[in-house]
């Protein structure tokens, strides 16, 4: 039976082309429209490390003005990062499986050959499990070793575009690289690598590219590096070490992973008696506010999802009910123009049932259709409006892009579909009998 | 016009009224609100930055040999040298230093208030050297540009220009001019010099847009350093190439980068005009759509009337009367649409509001424009089917079915 | 009343002319009750649509009412139609959006009587069909007899001088078609000209005079033509058209 409906829609949607592309358009264009919105919003707010994510915790310190809060409008949150000399503190932690504390900068790279000019490229100083935590994939090496990070010894792991530009994509594990005034060796280098959001550090922005050096956190001490992150702070400082160790400017990102729930409340406890701790050397003035926050409930507060995306979701989708309404009428339309037919499959013996069930079969394979032409349309508005000026797309279609235009499609044809189905189903058989 | 017997007759056939009514308002509420957040990301894109965007390019300065960062007093000299290697190059109509680039996303800030006042505002600012005012194209209200005493002084004592927005903040009663703001603490004071009619931030698309202070002083960001540049403004673009050209050959130890300030605008508007446009793109095809809608909605519902149509005109309708009857038919029903469309419009604003309280709020204007858009779009959608309404002959009420 | 001199009307397609109406000429004075009588396609429609002012002809003159109404304006057209012509139609045509009372009330806002104008002729005719407890029912809730009543109280409202009466019992039992011509005739005794089609020969003998009309012609009565064939009529009550 689903058979014969099938071809009853094919056929009837060949009858009337006209008609039938003008039904389709409406729906593709509203499929293609919430599509790509719906698309975005999941896209941009769904978990990027969903492997990990359940054991991955930002931590944040309460180490503000004992006058006023970080925040105005949001009194109750810490700061978004944490200073250096307290990176260093929670490094010493016992409690988390894995650790790591990082904030950005930018070296010089001078490359061997004489004929290039040198060139600046972002950098992150990062302790030796930040590849880890957020399984940041390997190409050729791997990460530092112990001795590196306690040292701030001189090496660095490469983005993979780096390492071809610098080495033409050769193994370059153990070459040695000018960056500023000093030499360094490589450890590692990356496997081509742009996630869609850069969890480890979003305070300037979920989307931007990760840096494309790496190099141990403690070559600060050793190096001035200037901080080319987000930065606050509420006291002054004079001198680059001042500012590392003497002032409350929080410029660093603390993220551990905790496995079990032994752990997390070992280490809150372990938070806290280090922040009274440094009370006696007057810092920690606040009340007591030290956080332990889930991954997600940290990229949710720093907005991954804009409301503008949100926004235009709803608009979408309101515009997809529009599109609906619409179709009720082209659907109206269509179906009562083949009243007689009806009429006579009604008095050969079809049932409501099976005129109503015939109608709203071609009302899905229209939706099927439209939701084609509309998954097409939303790559493309994927493509056009999650592009930066550059060209460079972020978001892609996926499977679920695919499954949310269907899904909106076949909605959107069985709430349009459903009244002219059960119009056309609800005509006597007579009436159209008598005036053939 | 025969209003009683066509709306009775619209009650009765609640189909076609119910649909186009629904399509109407739905229509009517999506738009106005695109219009509302459309209007919004206008403001933000079109606000005066105070800056002569499109005459000034932006110089970032990389050193890199040992010399620079070991000996402070070179560095000075470096930075000055600089700026007089650009100002002797055709086209050049000033240098200045400054920290961070207006209009770029990038920048410090840092807080002040009012003397007395309980807690600080956030202050957004520039350190520039001297003839920023001129070079930059920046217009004061009042007050007036720094002098040589104005670097003299140590940083805690700094006088600052402020934008008129963020002078209004801190002395709102507009008495700012002369006055002192200060971090809380004893030491600092700064007075407010002058006030620019205009003076955005780093950050022209935050709600932080507005808000801008210059400092006098001798701009040096430690890795590197940044000029801006006034150029004519036919020589702008060749005056890219050249300044880095110029600075590599005076010394080679150093990357520069040079950008026109319009190019960084545009990159930190990219979102927001990109937004504005989506928003833009919504309204026609929901417009458009919405108009197919009607075309087919009245197309059909002509079609089902033939003989209604033939009846009235052997009764004693005219064919004007016929288009009268089905324009006036339609525009009944798009203003009953609108109607509930200007409630349903509310609604969602109220909704898009709560959703996040950036969103922009309506304006009785975007209304009535709004309803007059979409009455004569309706009445564009129906005069076709109801032209062809006007064709249907009065033989058609004595033929047999 | 009616004077139709040499009237013809010819349908051509590529290939052949047809005559709907050949050199037709037919007078029909004031207060006369004339049946037009003919078989299927022998042009009693296209008669009633020229002499009723809904389609033109191609050769010859009318003159309807003292006026020659051989090339009118639409506009023109349409006044005269409302104004001197009442229509009843085989399947009523009655508008179904509408109740008992706006459907009479169509002809009259066209010619654009004021409101408690309009009311006090649309009770009266009404009240003259016996329907004035029925304002506000819909086509659908009558009886095809009432709904054919209302028909003819829509004719009768705009108080024309000519009724035309395209098969008016052909949709109704005999019952019933006796009690619309009775109707018909009460009409007529008031002096309206009433020109009747129908294929019925037991009503066209109710009538004064009768019009036999065959291929487009009028031929003579007593020329022995024989009898025509007719279709029987299966033609239900069927409302105007299903409504979006």
């Amino acid at each position: 039976m689903l058979l014969y409906n099938l071809r009853l829609a094919w056929s009837s949607l060949r009858r009337t082309p006209w008609l039938s592309a003008l039904t389709l358009i409406t729906l593709a264009i509203g499929v293609g429209v919430a599509t790509t919105f719906v698309s975005m919003v999941h896209l941009l707010g769904r978990d990027p490390l969903p492997e990990l994510s359940d054991d991955l915790f930002y931590v944040r310190l309460d180490n503000w003005n004992p006058e006023e809060p970080r925040s105005r409008n949001f009194p109750e949150r810490p700061p978004q990062q944490v200073t250096y000399r307290d990176s260093l503190a929670l490094l010493e932690a016992p409690d988390p499986v894995l650790k790591a504390s990082a904030f950005r900068t930018q070296l010089i790279v001078h490359p061997d050959d004489p004929a290039q000019r040198p060139f600046p490229r972002m950098t992150r100083a990062a302790t030796r499990d930040f590849f880890a935590l957020f399984d940041v994939p390997f190409a050729h090496g791997g990460t530092w070793d112990q001795r590196a990070d306690e040292t701030g010894a001189k090496v660095v792991v490469l983005d993979h575009e780096t390492n071809d530009r610098l080495f033409g994509g050769d193994n370059s594990v153990g070459r040695e690289l000018r960056l500023g005034e000093h030499v360094y060796t490589v450890a590692g280098v990356l496997a081509p690598w742009r996630p869609v959001v850069k969890v480890f550090d979003v305070t300037q922005g979920p989307n931007n590219e990760p840096e494309s050096l790496f190099i141990p956190f403690r070559v600060a001490e050793s190096i001035e590096l200037g901080v080319y992150g987000n930065s606050s702070g509420w006291t002054s400082w004079d001198t680059y070490e001042e500012r590392l160790f003497a002032s409350e400017s929080v410029f660093t990102q603390h993220w551990v992973r905790l496995e079990t729930e032994e752990q997390k409340a070992s280490y809150q406890q372990w938070l806290n008696e280090y922040t009274e701790g440094q009370r006696a050397g007057d810092r920690f003035l606040r009340p007591t506010n030290n956080w332990i926050q889930p991954m997600m409930a940290w990229l949710e507060e720093m907005e991954v999802v804009p409301p503008s995306s949100q926004r235009m979701m709803i608009i979408a989708l309101l515009f997809l009910a529009v599109c609906a309404v619409n179709l009720i009428g082209l659907l109206l339309g269509k179906f009562l123009a083949r009243a007689p037919e009806i009429g006579v499959r009604r008095a050969l013996g079809a049932s409501r049932g099976a005129i109503f069930v015939q109608h709203l079969v071609e009302c899905q394979v229209l939706a099927l259709l439209g939701s084609l032409i509309g998954i097409g349309l939303a790559s493309l508005g994927l493509a056009v409006l999650t592009s930066d000026n550059a060209g460079e797309q972020l978001l892609y279609p996926d499977a679920s892009t695919m499954l949310i235009g269907v899904l909106l499609a076949m909605a959107a044809g069985l709430v349009a579909g459903i009244y002219p189905a059960w119009r056309i189903g609800a005509t006597a058989p007579a009436i159209h009998l008598k005036l053939q | 016009m025969h209003l009683g017997p066509i709306f009775r007759s619209l009650l009765h056939n609640k189909t076609r009224f119910v649909l186009i009514t629904l399509e109407v308002a739905l229509t009517l509420a999506i738009c106005v609100n695109c219009v509302a957040l459309i209007g919004d990301l206008r403001d933000t894109i079109e606000a005066p930055s105070g800056y002569a965007e499109e005459e000034l390019v932006v110089v970032t300065v990389r050193p890199f040999e040992a010399d620079y960062f070991n000996d402070d007093e070179l560095a000075k000299v470096t930075r000055i040298e600089d700026r007089r290697v650009i100002s002797e190059l055709d086209g050049v109509d000033g240098v200045i230093g400054i920290t961070s680039i207006p209009l770029s996303g990038g920048g410090s800030s840092t807080g002040r208030r009012a003397l007395g006042a309980e807690v600080n505002h956030g202050m957004p600012y520039f350190v520039v050297s001297e003839d920023a005012i001129e070079t930059l194209g920046i217009e004061l209200a009042s007050g007036r540009s720094f002098n040589d005493e104005d670097f003299d002084r140590d940083w805690d004592n700094m006088p600052v220009i402020l934008s008129q927005e963020l002078a209004d903040v801190y002395y709102p009663d507009g008495d700012a001019l002369g006055k002192m703001i200060t971090d809380g603490s004893e030491e600092t004071q700064n007075q407010i010099v002058g006030i620019a009619s205009h003076l955005s931030s780093a950050w022209p698309t935050s709600d932080w847009g507005r808000f801008a202070a210059l400092i006098p002083g001798d701009p040096d960001s430690g890795d590197f350093y940044r000029m801006m540049v006034r150029a004519e403004t036919d020589r702008r673009d060749a005056l890219v190439a050249g300044i880095e050209e110029a600075l590599i050959a005076h010394d080679p130890g150093r990357i520069v980068e040079v950008e026109t300030l319009a190019d960084i605008r545009d990159d930190t508007f990219y979102s927001t005009m990109e937004r504005k446009n989506t928003l833009v793109g919504v309204i026609l095809l929901l417009v458009l759509v919405t108009a197919v809608g009607i075309v087919g909605l009245t197309a059909f519902s002509i079609t089902q009337r033939t003989r209604e149509i033939g009846t009235r005109r052997a009764l004693g309708a005219s064919r004007e009367a016929v288009l009268r009857h089905f324009l006036f038919e339609n525009w009944l029903v798009t203003t009953i649409g609108l109607a509930i469309g200007i409630g349903l419009a509310y609604g969602l604003n109220w909704a898009l509001f709560t959703l996040s309280n950036d969103a922009a709020r309506l304006q009785p204007i975007m209304l009535i424009v709004g309803v007059i858009a979409l009455w004569l779009t309706g009445l564009g959608a129906a005069l076709g089917p109801a032209l062809r309404g006007t064709r249907v002959p009065p033989v058609v009420a004595t033929r047999a079915t | 009343m009616i004077e139709l001199q040499d009237v013809s009307k010819i349908y051509r397609t590529a290939l052949i002319e047809t005559h709907a109406l050949n050199r037709v000429t037919v007078e029909i004075a004031a207060g006369e009750f004339v049946a037009i009588m003919g078989p299927s396609g022998s042009g009693k429609t296209s008669f009633l649509n020229v002499v009723g002012l809904l389609d033109g002809f191609d050769e010859g003159n009318y003159r309807l009412d003292g006026e020659d109404v051989g090339r009118l304006t639409d506009r023109r057209a349409s006044r005269l139609r409302n104004e001197k012509i009442g229509f009843i139609f085989q399947s009523f045509n009655l508008i179904p959006d509408l109740d008992v009372f706006d459907n009479v009330d169509v002809p009259l806002r066209y010619r654009g009587f004021n409101g408690k104008e309009r009311k006090s002729r649309i009770e009266e005719a009404l009240a003259m069909v016996g329907l004035s407890s029925r304002l506000h029912h819909r086509p659908a809730q009558l009886s095809g007899g009432q709904q054919q009543r209302v028909a003819i109280a829509r004719a009768l409202v705009g108080q024309p001088k000519l009724i035309l009466a395209d098969e008016p019992t052909g949709n109704l039992d005999s019952a019933m078609a006796r009690e619309i011509m009775d109707l018909l005739e009460s009409i007529n005794d008031l002096g309206t000209t009433i020109v009747m089609v129908t294929h019925d020969p037991e009503l066209a003998a109710r009538s004064a005079r009768q019009i036999h009309l065959l291929d487009g012609r009028v031929i003579d009565v007593d020329s022995g033509t024989p009898a025509p064939l007719y279709n029987p009529a299966v033609f239900a009550a069927e409302p105007m058209g299903a409504e979006v």
